[in-house]
């Protein structure tokens, strides 16, 4: 193909154009810097598309030139490296071993507090067993005491017979160690004193008679309110008792006698 | 003439070569751009993209493969078709007034503006409307003979020739 065939092909036109094949494009390329004719048909199919193509241009704003600039300037546009974002099954592995450790924590997390619930349980259950044994051994303390005076030669042994009229199936025991000033009662074959009432002890002297209190029999030291106890017991020659308004009285109502005894 | 100086400058990364370069072809890329995206604003983000890339790929250009202007011109069109294909283009316009570069002539009239139709009018004046399709597909679109063919329905064999004498009359009357 001769050079005046080339250009009327149109092929140059094309080659300018920049859309054949990469291979006709390296082909042209080598034919026009081999023929002067064919470079200076190139340069004058350029000119008229530089112009044709600035036609269209609306104008560029002079503005857009700095801008381009400064973006070359700044390091980020330059040799920019890509930063792949890993989603391999790796990173899924590791999404699923951190809920699995979020799991494991919460779980240890909610033992650790049944525990600690468990623990304070075990603690208050400790505590009202420790009363009940205090408790025990205090109240065995008190009986091995009881046992003790009772079982004194210079204790005396009464029985304050119930009376006719207000308790006549009843009695109580007395143990009256007069050294010692003490008087233990057994009231356990007494009946329950009324709501309101109270029983209350006296000392009795004869000739003339004189009663004098020991004490109420529900606020004296007390096993299971059925064994009294009574300290700084005056000199006695009997001992009777009375059912008396709470709060005990000053002289014993006789109407009232439940049990009397002589030593 | 090809600047080949300022290329091999550019090559070496030389500010001033690029600022040359880019008065020299800016306006035309420009135009390129703007006939594909049809929106000025977006025409703009496009062409600061396509010369950061000029910057940056510039190794990439060889005289032995083409013209420089060639290579602008690939590396515009296919921004802009890129920028076209974007989710955010579409969502910006949805539907295109125009069709090819002739476009900006009736635009032009009708706001009377002082230009023109950007110089534009005396290349559109001297090309038959089937001009105005082929280039408008082959220089500023970019398509290959074979999509011109079945675009404009016509024979493959001929669109190469029917181009040049296109091309020719606008040479002639202004050349």
């Amino acid at each position: 193909m001769n050079t005046k065939d080339y250009i009327e092909s149109g092929l140059l036109e094309l080659y300018v154009y920049g859309v054949l094949s990469p291979k006709e494009q390296a082909k042209v390329a080598q034919d026009v810097a081999k023929d002067p004719e064919l470079q200076a048909e190139v340069e004058s199919i350029e000119t008229i598309l530089l112009e044709l193509s600035k036609a269209t241009s609306p104008g560029v704003k002079p503005s857009l030139k700095e801008s381009v600039i400064t973006k070359l300037r700044s390091k980020s546009f330059q040799h920019k490296p890509k930063v792949k974002i890993m989603t391999s099954n790796y990173s899924y592995f590791g999404w699923a071993a951190a809920i699995l450790l979020l799991g494991g924590i919460l779980w240890l997390l909610k033992l650790n507090q049944d525990l600690q619930n468990d623990i304070e349980v075990v603690n208050s259950q400790l505590e009202t067993k420790e009363v009940q044994i205090t408790k025990a051994s205090q109240k065995a303390e008190t009986l091995e005491e009881l046992l003790l005076q009772m079982g004194d030669p210079s204790t005396r042994k009464l029985t304050l017979p119930g009376n006719k009229l207000n308790a006549p199936n009843s009695s109580v025991i007395a143990f009256y160690t007069d050294e010692k000033e003490e008087l233990i009662l057994d009231i356990s074959r007494l009946p329950e004193a009324p709501e309101g009432m109270v029983y209350q002890v006296w000392s009795l002297k004869f000739e003339p008679l004189t009663p004098k209190s020991i004490g109420l029999l529900a606020e004296a030291n007390s096993t299971e309110n059925r064994v009294f106890r009574f300290k700084n017991v005056p000199e006695s020659e009997g001992f009777g008792i009375t059912l008396e308004p709470a709060g005990g009285s000053e002289q014993p109502n006789l109407k009232q006698l439940y049990a009397l005894g002589t030593i | 003439m090809q600047p080949d100086e300022l290329i091999l400058q550019l090559k070496k990364q030389n500010e001033v070569a690029f600022s040359q370069i880019y008065d020299m072809y800016s306006e035309n890329i420009f135009g390129i751009i703007n006939n594909i995206v049809k929106d000025v604003e977006i025409a703009e983000e496009v062409l600061q993209d396509v010369f950061i890339k000029v910057w940056n790929k510039s190794d990439s250009y060889s005289s032995d493969k083409g013209r420089f202007f060639t290579w602008l011109l690939n590396i515009s069109r296919n921004a802009a078709i890129d920028k076209v294909r974007s989710k955010a283009y579409k969502n910006k316009l949805k539907n295109s007034d125009f069709d090819d570069f002739s476009f900006f002539i009736k635009d032009d009239m009708d706001l009377d503006s002082q230009s023109d139709g950007y110089g534009l009018r005396k290349f559109v004046d001297k090309l038959k409307p089937m001009c105005v399709k082929l280039i408008d597909l082959l220089f500023f679109k970019g398509y290959t003979q074979k999509e011109v063919s079945e675009t404009l329905d016509i024979p493959l064999g001929t669109v190469k020739s029917r181009n040049r004498s296109c091309l020719n009359s606008l040479r002639e009357t202004l050349g």
